[in-house]
C-alpha cells in the first residue's frame, strides 16, 4: 500500500468516525476532532516559526547589515508577542493588555478605513450608477438600502401610555427594509445549506469511490 | 443628651462605610491631664519669657509672672492659685534649658533668692550698655509678649496678597482652601438640586418682637450686605470675629439664628448653588445682626498692629476659622444636612416655631474639658445640643426656643481644632460622642487652651493648603467621619457602577433582607394567595422568627422605623446576575439591582439555603446530588429522528451515484453568460500577458476544500495555460498548505504539461508559495503596503526568486475563500490598492456578499460554488459529458455584423462570451464529448472581424500562407486574406476534420502548419482546408488600429473616481497614456475582442486610447460599437511559444510575422465548412486533450441537486409535522 492509498483509507477512517456524531458524542469523533486539531495547531506553529517569525528575525534583528533602526524595530514585535504570552499568567497577565490594545486598536483603525475606502464608496457608486443602467435594478437596489436602513431607526415618539411607536412612513418604509432583510438572510441561509450539500457530497463520493475501490 | 449621636440618625451621606456601632471620639479627650504640657509652643514660650522679666515694682508680684493679655479680658485677673489653671501654673516653672533648675515660686509669693538670680543668667537683660529705651522697648516685649506677627512670618506673608490675585469663591479665602480651581463638579449633589428656588423669604413680615430689643449698635436698619467680602462674611456668621472689637463683652446673642434663618439661609444657598455662598445667604437674610456679627473689614483680622497688645482674636479666630477648616467644615456638614430637613419640614407644616415664648431651661450640662476649666461663662447645650435632633423628627412638633442659641453653632463653636493635614488620619468621628471643649467667647482663651490638646493647635499651614489646588471640597465633608469598621458586605458580584452610597446603605441594613422592605406593605390576605404564595408566605413566617438577631432589629428600628419586625435575609440560589448585567438598564434601575443585590447578601445565605426547608418542591430545584458512575450497561438514547433525517439525507445524495433515473436536473452550463461575472473572470485570466504574476489569494481550509478546490484547479490550471506565475498566499496556514498540495498535483500532471505545453511547473520557478499572511486583517493590510516584504520567502521560510514590489506588479489578483469576511477584507483592503483587477472565487456561502462588491470599479469577475468551477473547468478543456441540450456550437450567422456585436446565442438560450469563443478556436479539442457536436469547435470571433472587414484591404495585408507540413492535413494554399493577420505561435498539432458539407464559402482558412494562421477572411476562398491557428489570439482581420467605424457612439465616462486611466492597448498591462476626467463625454470609436476594453477619443483631442468597459457608460448604441484591434495586442505567451519552440512577435504590422519552427506536426483536414454553419470540425487528439477526468464530477453535481431536494422535503416535512403537533395540542386543551 502506498503513502498516497495509506491517506486515502485514512482519510476514509476519519470521514466515518466525525459522521459518528449522528448517533451523539462519542468518543470516536472526538478523537477525529482532536486529530485535526492537534494536526492543524501543530502545522500552524512550525509554519508560524518557519514562515513569519524567523524571516522576520533574519532580516531585522539578526541582519548584521541592516540599518540599527531596522533592528530595533524588529525587536517590537517580538517584545508585544511575549507581553501576550503574559495573558496566560493571572498575575502578569495586564502587561498583556498593552499588546492586546494595540492589536485591537489597529485592527480597528484599518478596518474603519477599508471600509470606507473599500466598501462604502465603491458600493455606493455601484448602486448609484446601476439606476442609470438599469434603473428597475437600480430602483429596487435604492429601495431596499433606504428601506433597510428605516427598519433600524428606533426614533419613535413615546404615547401616553408608555408605549411607543413609529411614525406610518417609519413603519411603512421599515416594514419593506424588513422583507429586504428578510430576503438576504433566507439567500444567505441557502447559499449555506448549498455549501455543506456540495461538501457532503463530495463526502459521500470519496466515501464511495474508496468503498468502490475507486 | 450631649453629642450621642447615633449613626443612623446621621444622613445617608455622612455614613461612611462603617457600621452601626458607636462612634469613637473624633479626639482626645480634652481635659487631658497633659493637656498643659501639650501648649503650644508659641504659649509655652510666651510662659518661659516670664521669669525672665525683672520683676516691675508697679505690679503685683503675683500677677507679675504672668502675660498682661491673659488677663484682659477678665475684669479681675486671678487672684489666687486655686484659680489659676494647671498649665498656666505651669507657666513659671523655667522649662528653658539653659536656666539652671531651682526653685519654683508659688504663685503669691515672693520669688527667692535663687530664683531672682536666675535673672542674671540673662543677657539680654543685663546689658549695661542697654540704653533706656531699649530696655524699656525689650521690657515691653517681654510684658506683652513676642510680636506674633513676628513669630509667624511665614503665616501673614502672604494672606494680605493673595485675595487680590486669587478668586474668591466665598467665604472662606481661596488661597485658604486651594479652592481657586474648584468647578461645578466638586460641588456636592446635594448643593446642585434643580428644584426651583424658592423665593426669599420676607424676614421683615416675620420679625420676631425679641428683634426689637437690640442693641442699637445693631445695623437693624440696615440690610444685611447679600454681597460683598466673603471672607468677612465667614467670621461673622462664625460670630467669632468681632472678638477683637468687643474683647470685654459678654457672650454673643446668637439668640437670632433660628431655624427660619437657616433655612432661608438654605434656600439662597441653594439658589448659588455654591456651598461657599451658604454665608453670604445666611448674612443676607438675617433681619437683624448683631454688632459683633457684622461683617468685618478685609484685613480686620489680620491687623495685628490694632490690636498689638490683644492677641485674644487671634485665638478665637484662627483656630476656628482658619486652622481647623476641614474639622469645621464637617461641622458644617452636619449643618447642611440638618438645614435639609428642616427645610423639609418647614414645607411640612410640621414644624411650630414659637417665637415669643422663653427659652426652655435647659440644665447645665458641662462637658468634662469644661470641668476641668474655669468656665467663666459656660453656654447651655441643654438636650438640643444634638444639631440632628432638630430635623430628624418630622412627626413631632417641637418647639423653638429663638432666644436660645442655635443647636448648630453649638457645633461650629466647639469644632474640634485639628490639623488639617493628619486630621484625617488621626481623628475618629468628628461629630458624634465628642466631648468637646467648650470654646470661649471672649476673655477666656486660657481655659480653652487649657482643655485643648495642645498637638492639634497648629497654626494653619496655609502654603500646603493653597498648593492643594484639587482640594475635594466635598471629600472634606465626609472623610472625617471614621466609622468602627466591621465586616465587609460582599460586593463581588455587585454591578461596578454601583454608587459608594448605596454600599453604603446596605451596610447600614445589615441583615434585613429586601424581603423585610416589601412586607411593610400591607399584603393581600393570605387566603387570597394561591398555594404557592401560600408556602412562600410560609418559609417567610418561619424565618422571620429565627434568625433575625436581636441587635439588627434594634437598628432597623431606627433606620427603617416603619419596619414591624426584620426579616431574615432571604436565602437565594448562588450565581452571577447575568441577566441585570446583560440587559441594557438604566442608572436607575441600575442602582436599584445593586441595592437588591446588596440587601439580600449572597454569600450569606447561600450556604444556608440548602438548609431550608423546601416547601416549594415543585418550583425548587433539588441540589444536585454529587456525581455518582454511571452504571455500566446503560444505553444511550438515541435520537431516532435526527438519525431519520441524517439518513434519507445520506441516502438521497448517494443514489445518483447509482441510480441514472436519479440523476435530476441538468448539469451546470458549459459557458459562462456573456458579460457575466464568471465571463469577465474567465476573460480576465484569458487576457493576462505571459510570466505576469497573478496573486492567488488561499483563504479556505480544509473543511471547504470539497468544494473550492475544483475552483482553485480549474483557475491554476488556466493560468498556467495563459503562462501566468501563480504566486499562492493566504491566512490560513493549513488551506495553504492544502492549495499547495493542490498545485502540485497540477504541476505533477504529466497529461496536463504536455497537452499545456509546458515542459516543467516547478515550485518557485513557474509558480510560488509565498508564506501565509498571519495577523487576519492586519496581515492583510501589511501585504497590500509591504508587499514586498511578503514576497521574499515562501511557506517553508525559503527565499523566493520574485520580483514584486507592490500590487500593482500583479496582472491579477484572484482570491478563493469560503468566508464572506475575507470577500470583505478583499475588497477593502487589497481591490482599492491594487491596481490590478480583482476576481473572487467563492463557495456558495460568501457568494452572496461577493456578488455585492462584483461590478465595482475593482472586482470584477466572481465565480461561485462547484457549480461555476464545473463550468470554468468546462471551459478550459475539462472532459465533460456535455448536456445534450446545450450546444456548444454557435449556430451560422447570416448577418455578420450582427455576428460581431453581440454574443452568440446557443440554441438552447446559452450565451458564448467571445473570450470562450476564441479559447474555443485556441483549444479547440476541449471539447470531445460522444457525438459529432464535440467534434465541432467555432471560432466565432475570428468571423467577427472578418465579417465587418471590407475586402479591400486584402490586398494589404496578405498572410504568408505556411505549407503544411503534414500528409494528413491538406495544405491551405489559398489563403486569400484580406486583412492583415497576426501571426501567432501555437504548438498545437491539429487535425482538422472536414466536415461533410462542404461549402463553397468557407469564411476561414485553416492553415495545417506548425503554426497554424488562421485567416479569416471576408473572401470566400476556395481553399478546402481552413487553417486552424490555436493561438491565444486567434488570428483575425482587425480593422487599423484606430481606423473609424462606420458609426461613433458616444458615451460618459462614469466613475467613482475624479478621472479614470486611458491605456495604450486593451488591457493593464498597457501603459497610461493619458487619463480623462469622470463624467467627460467620449466618442467609443470601438471595442476589443473580448469586449472587455473601449477605444476612445479623447474630448477635445484626437488622442485615442483605451479604457475598461465599465468606466463608460454608453445610453444608447453600444451594441453599436465595433470591434477593433490596437497595436501591440497579446503578445504571444512565452509558455505556448516555449512549446511551439517559436518566436513571434506581436503583429501591428499587416504582414504576419511567423517565423515559427515546427516542431510537430500538424495535421490539419479542413474542408470547406457549410456555408451555412461556418464549422470547425475537429478530428483526433489535439494538443489540449481533456484533462484529467474526475470521475464523480457529474455525479456529484447530480447528488447535491438531489440533496437539495431531499432538505427541501424534509425541511418541509418537519415543518408540516411540526404544525400539526401544535394544532392537535391546541384541539387536546
Amino acid at each position: 500500500m502506498t503513502p498516497e492509498q495509506l491517506g486515502l483509507w485514512a482519510g476514509l477512517v476519519l470521514s466515518l468516525m466525525v459522521f459518528s456524531y449522528l448517533l451523539g458524542d462519542n468518543v470516536l469523533y472526538r478523537l477525529a476532532i482532536f486529530v485535526f486539531i492537534g494536526l492543524s495547531a501543530g502545522y500552524i506553529a512550525v509554519v508560524t516559526v518557519e514562515s513569519v517569525i524567523l524571516p522576520w528575525v533574519n532580516t531585522t534583528m539578526l541582519d548584521v547589515q541592516a540599518p540599527l533602526g531596522t533592528r530595533i524595530i524588529g525587536v517590537v514585535p517580538l517584545l508585544f508577542g511575549t507581553l501576550l504570552l503574559m495573558k496566560a499568567s493571572p498575575r502578569l497577565g495586564r502587561l498583556g493588555n498593552l499588546a492586546l490594545a494595540f492589536v485591537v486598536g489597529v485592527g480597528t483603525a484599518v478596518a474603519l478605513v477599508g471600509a470606507i475606502t473599500g466598501t462604502l464608496l465603491p458600493l455606493a457608486s455601484a448602486t448609484s450608477s446601476s439606476v442609470a443602467v438599469d434603473p428597475l435594478n437600480g430602483f429596487l437596489m435604492v429601495l431596499g438600502v433606504v428601506c433597510t436602513l428605516l427598519y433600524f431607526q428606533y426614533l419613535a415618539r413615546r404615547a401616553p401610555g408608555g408605549g411607543v411607536r413609529l411614525g406610518l412612513v417609519a413603519r411603512v418604509f421599515g416594514t419593506v427594509g424588513h422583507g429586504f432583510i428578510v430576503v438576504t438572510l433566507a439567500a444567505l441561509y441557502a447559499a449555506a445549506i448549498l455549501t455543506s450539500l456540495t461538501i457532503f457530497s463530495e463526502r459521500i463520493a470519496f466515501i464511495l469511490s474508496r468503498v468502490g475501490g475507486g | 443628651m450631649s453629642n450621642d449621636f447615633e449613626k443612623n440618625e446621621l444622613p445617608d451621606w455622612l455614613q461612611g462605610d462603617n457600621d452601626d456601632e458607636s462612634f469613637e471620639p473624633a479626639l482626645p479627650p480634652a481635659d487631658d491631664d497633659d493637656s498643659a504640657d501639650e501648649t503650644p509652643d508659641w504659649l509655652a514660650r510666651l510662659g518661659n519669657l516670664t521669669p525672665n522679666r525683672p520683676a516691675a515694682p508697679e505690679e503685683p508680684p503675683a500677677t507679675a509672672d504672668l502675660p498682661n493679655w491673659l488677663f484682659e479680658n477678665d475684669d479681675e485677673p486671678p487672684t489666687g492659685e486655686t484659680e489659676l489653671p494647671s498649665w498656666l501654673a505651669d507657666m513659671d516653672a523655667p522649662k528653658t534649658s539653659a536656666l539652671p533648675a531651682a526653685s519654683e515660686p508659688s504663685l503669691g509669693e515672693l520669688p527667692s533668692d535663687d530664683f531672682l538670680s536666675l535673672g542674671d543668667a540673662l543677657p539680654a537683660t543685663s546689658d549695661l550698655e542697654m540704653s533706656y529705651q531699649q530696655w524699656q522697648a525689650e521690657q515691653d516685649i517681654l510684658r506683652n509678649g513676642p510680636d506674633l506677627e513676628a513669630e509667624m512670618p511665614d503665616l501673614f506673608a502672604g494672606i494680605d496678597d493673595q485675595p487680590a490675585d486669587v478668586k474668591s469663591t466665598g467665604e472662606l479665602p481661596d488661597w485658604y482652601l486651594g479652592l481657586e480651581e474648584l468647578d461645578q463638579s466638586d460641588v456636592p449633589d446635594w448643593m446642585l438640586d434643580d428644584a426651583p428656588a424658592k423665593p426669599a423669604r420676607t424676614i421683615t413680615d416675620d420679625t420676631p418682637s425679641w428683634m426689637a430689643g437690640l442693641e442699637p449698635t445693631s445695623p437693624a436698619d440696615a440690610p444685611a450686605p447679600v454681597s460683598g467680602d466673603f471672607d468677612d462674611d465667614f467670621f461673622a456668621a462664625l460670630g467669632v470675629a468681632n472678638t477683637t472689637e468687643t474683647p470685654s463683652e459678654a457672650p454673643v446673642d446668637l439668640s437670632w439664628l433660628d431655624d427660619d434663618t437657616l433655612t432661608t439661609a438654605t434656600e439662597r444657598t441653594r439658589d448659588d448653588a455654591k456651598e461657599d455662598d451658604f454665608f453670604e445667604a445666611l448674612t443676607a437674610s438675617l433681619p437683624d445682626q448683631p454688632t459683633a456679627l457684622e461683617p468685618l473689614e478685609d484685613d480686620e483680622p489680620l491687623a495685628a498692629e490694632d490690636s498689638d497688645d490683644d492677641m485674644s482674636w487671634l485665638a478665637d479666630v484662627m483656630p476656628q476659622a482658619s486652622q481647623s477648616v476641614p474639622a469645621r467644615e464637617a461641622n458644617l456638614d452636619d449643618l447642611f444636612a440638618g438645614l435639609d430637613d428642616a427645610e423639609a419640614q418647614t414645607a411640612s407644616n410640621d414644624f411650630e416655631i414659637d417665637w415669643g415664648s422663653e427659652p426652655e431651661p435647659a440644665p447645665a450640662k458641662p462637658t468634662p474639658a469644661a470641668a476641668k476649666v474655669p468656665q467663666p461663662k459656660e453656654f447651655d447645650f441643654g438636650d438640643d445640643d444634638d444639631p440632628f435632633l432638630n430635623f430628624d423628627a418630622p412627626r413631632r412638633p417641637r418647639t423653638v426656643d429663638m432666644n436660645a442659641e442655635p443647636d448648630w453653632l453649638d457645633d461650629l463653636d466647639g469644632s474640634t481644632l485639628l490639623d488639617a493635614e493628619t486630621r484625617p488620619q488621626e481623628t475618629g468621628p468628628l461629630l458624634p460622642d465628642i466631648e468637646r471643649p467648650t470654646l470661649p467667647t471672649t476673655g477666656e482663651l486660657e481655659q480653652f487652651l487649657a482643655g485643648l490638646d495642645g498637638d492639634a493647635i497648629r497654626l494653619p499651614q496655609t502654603s500646603q493648603l493653597a498648593d492643594q489646588s484639587d482640594f475635594d471640597f466635598e471629600a472634606s465633608f465626609g472623610e472625617d467621619i471614621r466609622l468602627p469598621e466591621r465586616s465587609p458586605v460582599q460586593t463581588d458580584n455587585l454591578a461596578p457602577a454601583m454608587p459608594d452610597f448605596l454600599d453604603q446603605l446596605g451596610a447600614n441594613v445589615g441583615e434585613i433582607s429586601a424581603g423585610a422592605i416589601v412586607r411593610q406593605r400591607k399584603d393581600k390576605p393570605l387566603e387570597t394567595l394561591d398555594d404557592r404564595l401560600k408556602d412562600l408566605h410560609n418559609r417567610g413566617e418561619k424565618l422571620r422568627t429565627s434568625e433575625t438577631p436581636v441587635a439588627d432589629a434594634e437598628l432597623l428600628k431606627r433606620v427603617l422605623p416603619n419596619v414591624p419586625e426584620p426579616l431574615a435575609a432571604a436565602p437565594i440560589a448562588a450565581g452571577q446576575p447575568s441577566i441585570p448585567q446583560a440587559l441594557a438598564l438604566t442608572a436607575a434601575e441600575r442602582e436599584r439591582i445593586s441595592l437588591l443585590q446588596n440587601l439580600v447578601r449572597r454569600d450569606a445565605t447561600t450556604e444556608d439555603a440548602d438548609a431550608l426547608p423546601a416547601t416549594d418542591n415543585k418550583k425548587r430545584r433539588k441540589p444536585k446530588p454529587a456525581a455518582k458512575a454511571r452504571p455500566t450497561g446503560k444505553r444511550r438514547r438515541y435520537n431516532f429522528d435526527r438519525l431519520v433525517i441524517a439518513a434519507a439525507l445520506a441516502a438521497a445524495v448517494a443514489a445518483p451515484f447509482f441510480v441514472d433515473d436519479l440523476r435530476i436536473g441538468s448539469l451546470p452550463p458549459a459557458t459562462f453568460s456573456a458579460g457575466g461575472p464568471g465571463a469577465l473572470a474567465f476573460e480576465r485570466v484569458e487576457a493576462l500577458r505571459p510570466r505576469t504574476p497573478v496573486l492567488v489569494a488561499i483563504e479556505y481550509g480544509p473543511t471547504s476544500a470539497a468544494e473550492l478546490d475544483p475552483m482553485l484547479d480549474a483557475l491554476v490550471r488556466h493560468l498556467f495555460m495563459s503562462g501566468a506565475h501563480p504566486v499562492l498566499v493566504g491566512g490560513n496556514p493549513v488551506g495553504l498548505a492544502h492549495a499547495a498540495n493542490v498545485v502540485e498535483a497540477i504541476a505533477n500532471d504529466e497529461a496536463f504539461r504536455e497537452r499545456a505545453g509546458l515542459r516543467n511547473l516547478r515550485s518557485g520557478q513557474e509558480y510560488t508559495v509565498v508564506r501565509y499572511l498571519a495577523g487576519d486583517l492586519v496581515g492583510l493590510r501589511a501585504l497590500a503596503e509591504n508587499t514586498a516584504d511578503f514576497m521574499l520567502t515562501d511557506i517553508r521560510g525559503q527565499a523566493t526568486r520574485l520580483n514584486i514590489d507592490s500590487l500593482r506588479d500583479f496582472g491579477l489578483i484572484t482570491v478563493i475563500t469560503d468566508n464572506s469576511e475575507d470577500v470583505r477584507n478583499y475588497a477593502e483592503q487589497i481591490a482599492p490598492i491594487a491596481g490590478a483587477p480583482v476576481v473572487l472565487a467563492t463557495s456558495y456561502s460568501a457568494g452572496p456578499i461577493a456578488r455585492a462588491y462584483t461590478g465595482t470599479e475593482s472586482v470584477l469577475g466572481l465565480l461561485v460554488g462547484y457549480g461555476d468551477a464545473y463550468t470554468y473547468a468546462v471551459m478550459i478543456g475539462e472532459p465533460v459529458a456535455i448536456d445534450a441540450t446545450v450546444p456548444l456550437v454557435v449556430p451560422p450567422e447570416t448577418t455578420p455584423e450582427a455576428t460581431a456585436q453581440t454574443p452568440r446565442s446557443s440554441g438552447a438560450g446559452l450565451a458564448v462570451p467571445p473570450a470562450l469563443a476564441t479559447f474555443q478556436a485556441r483549444f479547440i479539442d476541449g471539447f470531445n464529448a460522444a457525438g459529432d457536436v464535440t467534434e465541432e469547435a467555432t471560432v466565432e470571433g475570428i468571423t467577427d472581424a472578418t465579417a465587418t472587414e471590407p475586402p479591400t484591404d486584402a490586398p494589404e495585408a496578405s498572410a504568408t500562407p505556411q505549407p503544411p507540413t503534414t500528409a494528413a492535413g491538406v495544405a491551405a494554399q489559398s489563403t486569400a486574406t484580406t486583412a492583415p493577420t497576426q501571426t501567432h505561435t501555437a504548438t498545437a498539432t491539429l487535425t482538422v476534420t472536414p466536415s461533410d458539407t462542404p461549402t463553397a464559402t468557407p469564411t476561414q482558412t485553416a492553415t495545417p502548419t506548425n503554426t497554424p494562421t488562421l485567416t479569416p477572411t471576408a473572401t470566400p476562398t476556395a481553399t478546402a482546408t481552413p487553417t486552424l491557428t490555436p493561438s491565444r489570439t486567434p488570428t483575425r482581420t482587425p480593422q487599423p488600429a484606430g481606423a473609424p467605424t462606420a458609426e461613433v457612439v458616444t458615451g460618459r465616462i462614469a466613475s467613482s473616481q475624479d478621472a479614470v486611466n486611458v491605456r495604450s492597448g486593451p488591457g493593464t498591462g498597457f501603459g497610461v497614456s493619458n487619463t480623462v476626467a469622470s463624467g467627460a463625454q467620449v466618442d467609443v470609436i470601438g471595442v476589443n475582442a473580448n469586449r472587455t476594453w473601449y477605444r476612445i477619443r479623447l474630448p477635445n483631442s484626437d488622442a485615442e486610447g483605451w479604457v475598461a468597459i465599465q468606466l463608460v457608460y454608453i445610453a444608447e448604441g453600444a451594441d453599436r460599437v465595433p470591434v477593433v484591434e490596437t497595436e501591440g495586442a497579446y503578445k504571444p505567451q512565452p509558455y505556448l511559444r516555449v512549446l511551439a519552440q517559436a518566436t513571434e512577435e506581436p503583429t501591428s504590422e499587416a504582414t504576419p510575422d511567423a517565423t515559427e519552427e515546427s516542431t510537430e506536426e500538424a495535421a490539419a483536414t479542413a474542408t470547406p465548412a457549410p456555408s451555412a454553419t461556418p464549422l470547425v470540425i475537429v478530428e483526433g487528439s489535439s494538443p489540449y486533450a481533456p484533462l484529467t477526468p474526475v470521475e464523480t464530477r457529474d455525479e456529484r453535481w447530480y447528488a447535491t441537486t438531489l440533496g437539495i431536494i431531499a432538505s427541501s422535503t424534509i425541511i418541509a416535512l418537519g415543518a408540516a409535522v411540526n404544525i400539526a403537533r401544535a394544532v392537535a395540542r391546541r384541539r387536546s386543551r
